[in-house]
């Protein structure tokens, strides 16, 4: 189900009004359990057992790793717990890849493989799962959380299943929500918020997002061979435009309407165009992921503390396996290798380099970073290696063809709001930007203006296959 | 509670702000509309909006129009300016002839003369592309609310008038379309075509005239006349087993009806194998002219 999409906006109102009506106060988790079930189910709905099937394990792996006062136990219970939901996870995803990887086409196993269904939002709410496994074995959640079970159960089940994040995140935490659940009012929404984060958000999606999408469709094999040099450049700047708007546009939705019921995610996007590092980007894109990578592989693996090499191989390890969370297909390996190179060898020319920041150093370095994502998402886009090779190809060699002046015009266009998104936010402690911050609901009413009446065509959000 | 409804009519000041100014903001635009001069409206943003802008051009319209052309991207190029208001064009590029022939379905009063363009006979319908058109929430709204049609957008009235031209005079090109690249990549998508063209998919043939023949019926019943017509492609694609086929069982399948066959594909150029450049096609508008005086 679309989030820009009429029947999740009758879902939305449904539900908003029976969960805040007195009288069911006391079935808030529940409507909001089965609010979430159908919302998964919208599509397909022989997929909603696999849902179920991943909270009933976590809620009786986790039940049981909170329980065990014997540490060897609770061990196992963890570490059974967490192969479970990578078990889910690798069957459901990586089969197609582990068999064109390691089967011949002729094989009866090859075709089987390939008719696994890959289940939307999968890679999320496995996480969710191991987060909470994780979490309950580490002690982050207080004993009250941990036991009664049916309640426990149904907290589990909440937390897993949330409609707003379940198929695009933010990633939550189990130690950031489950905490949350209690019986909510009114007045636990914060409506100026809600309003802000629905608007921004639809705006990212609908008007930049959707539009943009119609001029970086000729990013296809051998469409882009035929698009002059220039054209090619534009088109791959509004690429890294359209990614942004349209995974943030839905992050942002996500926390708007988990507001509406009373529940705060955390932001996810905290404006990664501006990042002069590949250490700082990934603090700022798909935070949920880059902490969830962080908190539960990379300091696991032993992070920076043993040794410089270790450090290394910890990093392109993180960042391989980051890029496989996003797809199944080699390309994310290599994706995630390229940034696991990025930050290796960003962290070697620190180490060795030391030159005092100035304005002209921050500029290269931002505009490095820039260009090196950007490059990056070819491979988001064109998920054939070879046809990323042949796009950085017909840049170089077409610079003898006509420039696509709509094309351009167009991406000009609709990237220019993100431009100015993040210079918002480079100007934000300036004394003009105070005095106009206060006439922000006039860029919000803009906002809203543009999404009625110049909205592209509703697609689904680009996160939603990984 | 006091606190709780206190809280709320503050943001709800917020919201009754945004609201305003987004109202303010679409009386300014219906008056720059209004005021602007025609030129400045219309002009498609890409080539699915050119699409939509098509369709409700007819649909959204209250002109009767007595001859419908229904086809794919090929006869996008019939610039049907040459033809008088009566005719409307729903052909549409990258999609099938069965969105056209779905759209017509919905008019209340059928065109007398329906040209049905069979190059493209085997490209599926795009239901998505109907669903968006006759959105049950947009579609009335539309309808009443002229603003909010596609042709409309505000970035359609900086785009085209404004910031197109600006970027053509700082991105300035001579170079020609004859240049040996594009030459070479024009070779290239034809010998790629080809390959496509030498297979003969005849189920999905059969079927594909099944589903004209059942669009086709309920039209007729209203008494429209349906004229197939073949436009002309390039010289090595232009009688492929394919296109033999298809022209084959639509003359089988349809023999009450005229068929405009294509003229001698030597004489037309394309830009891309398929799509006849600008002065092929003004010059198979004049073939197709001559043809249907014959009807």
């Amino acid at each position: 189900m679309l989030f820009n999409s009429f029947p999740f906006l009758v879902l939305v109102t449904f539900t908003f009004f029976l969960y805040y009506t007195n009288a069911l106060r006391r079935l808030q988790i529940h409507i909001l359990i089965i609010s979430s079930f159908v919302f998964y189910a919208f599509n397909n709905p022989i997929l909603l057992l696999l849902l179920i099937f991943s909270v009933a394990i976590n809620i009786i792996s986790s039940y049981l790793v909170g329980i065990s006062t014997n540490q060897t136990r609770k061990k196992w219970c963890a570490i059974l717990g967490v192969t479970i939901n990578l078990i889910t996870l690798a069957f459901f995803k990586y089969s197609g890849l582990i068999a064109i990887t390691f089967f011949n086409s002729a094989d009866t196993l090859f075709d089987f493989l390939n008719t696994i269904p890959l289940p939307i939002g999968i890679s999320f709410f496995t996480f969710q799962g191991i987060s909470l496994v994780v979490d309950t074995y580490r002690d982050e959640l207080t004993t009250e959380e941990k036991n009664k079970f049916p309640k426990y159960g149904l907290n589990v089940a909440l937390f897993i299943s949330f409609f707003p994040q379940l198929i695009a995140g933010p990633i939550v935490k189990a130690h950031d929500f489950i905490p949350q659940i209690k019986t909510k009012t009114r007045k636990d929404i914060h409506w100026e918020d809600v309003i802000k984060y629905l608007i921004l958000g639809y705006f990212l999606k609908s008007f930049v997002a959707d539009n943009l999408k119609d001029y970086t469709y000729w990013i296809a094999y051998p469409f882009f061979e035929t698009k002059s040099s220039i054209t090619l450049i534009f088109m791959l700047f509004g690429y890294s435009m359209q990614i942004f708007s349209d995974f943030a546009g839905y992050s942002l939705i996500a926390i708007g309407i988990a507001g509406l019921f009373g529940y705060q995610l955390k932001q996810n996007f905290n404006f990664p165009y501006i990042a002069q590092s590949f250490s700082d980007f990934w603090k700022r894109w798909h935070i949920s992921l880059s902490s969830f990578l962080k908190e539960y592989l990379y300091f696991p693996l032993g992070g920076n503390r043993k040794g410089k090499v270790r450090t290394y191989i910890n990093l392109l390890l993180t960042m391989i396996l980051g890029g496989l969370w996003h797809g199944a297909a080699w390309s994310y390996a290599v994706w995630g290798l390229f940034h696991g190179i990025l930050l290796a060898t960003e962290r070697l020319l620190q180490d060795l380099v030391h030159i005092r920041n100035n304005h002209i150093l921050k500029t290269v370095k931002f505009s490095v970073v820039f260009i090196m994502v950007s490059i990056g998402w070819l491979l988001f886009k064109l998920p054939e290696f070879s046809d990323a090779v042949k796009y950085i190809y017909s840049i170089i060699h077409n610079t003898e063809l006509n420039p696509d002046y709509s094309n351009i015009t167009y991406i000009i266009i609709y990237s220019t709001p993100i431009i100015v998104y993040h210079i918002s936010y480079l100007l934000r402690s300036t004394n003009s930007y105070n005095k106009v911050k206060k006439y922000s609901y006039l860029a919000y009413g803009f906002m809203l203006f543009l999404i009625l009446t110049n909205s592209g065509t509703s697609q689904e959000f680009i996160y939603f296959q990984f | 509670m006091e606190l709780h409804r206190n809280s709320f009519i503050s943001n709800f000041d917020m919201l009754k702000n945004i609201i305003f100014s987004a109202l303010v903001f679409l009386v300014i635009h219906y008056l720059i509309v209004f005021f602007s001069p025609p030129n400045w409206l219309g002009a498609p943003q890409n080539q699915w909006q050119a699409n939509m802008i098509r369709a409700e051009n007819l649909i959204l319209s209250d002109t009767y129009f007595e001859k419908i052309i229904v086809g794919s991207s090929l006869s996008v190029n019939l610039n049907y300016g040459q033809f008088d208001h009566t005719w409307s064009n729903l052909s549409f590029s990258g999609l099938s002839i069965y969105e056209g022939l779905e759209i017509i379905h919905h008019l209340e009063q059928k065109p007398k003369y329906l040209f049905i363009e069979i190059n493209v006979l085997l490209r599926d319908k795009d239901t998505f592309f109907l669903e968006h058109l006759f959105n049950p929430i947009k579609y009335p709204i539309k309808k009443k609310l002229s603003i909010l049609k596609e042709s409309q957008q505000p970035v359609s009235l900086i785009g085209e008038p404004l910031l197109y031209h600006l970027i053509r005079k700082l991105m300035p090109s001579n170079k020609s379309n004859n240049n040996p690249k594009i030459v070479d990549i024009k070779k290239e998508l034809v010998q790629k075509m080809s390959k496509d063209y030498d297979i003969v998919p005849i189920d999905k043939i059969q079927n594909q005239i099944a589903l004209l023949k059942k669009l086709l019926t309920p039209i007729e019943n209203h008494g429209t006349k349906v004229i197939l017509f073949e436009m002309p492609i390039d010289q090595a694609l232009c009688n492929t087993p394919l296109t033999i086929a298809i022209r084959q069982a639509i003359k089988n399948a349809f023999p009450q009806y005229f068929f405009i066959e294509h003229p001698d594909c030597t004489e037309y150029s394309t830009s891309d194998g398929i799509h006849l450049d600008h002065d092929s096609a003004l010059k198979f508008v004049n073939y197709f002219k001559d043809k249907i005086q014959q009807i």
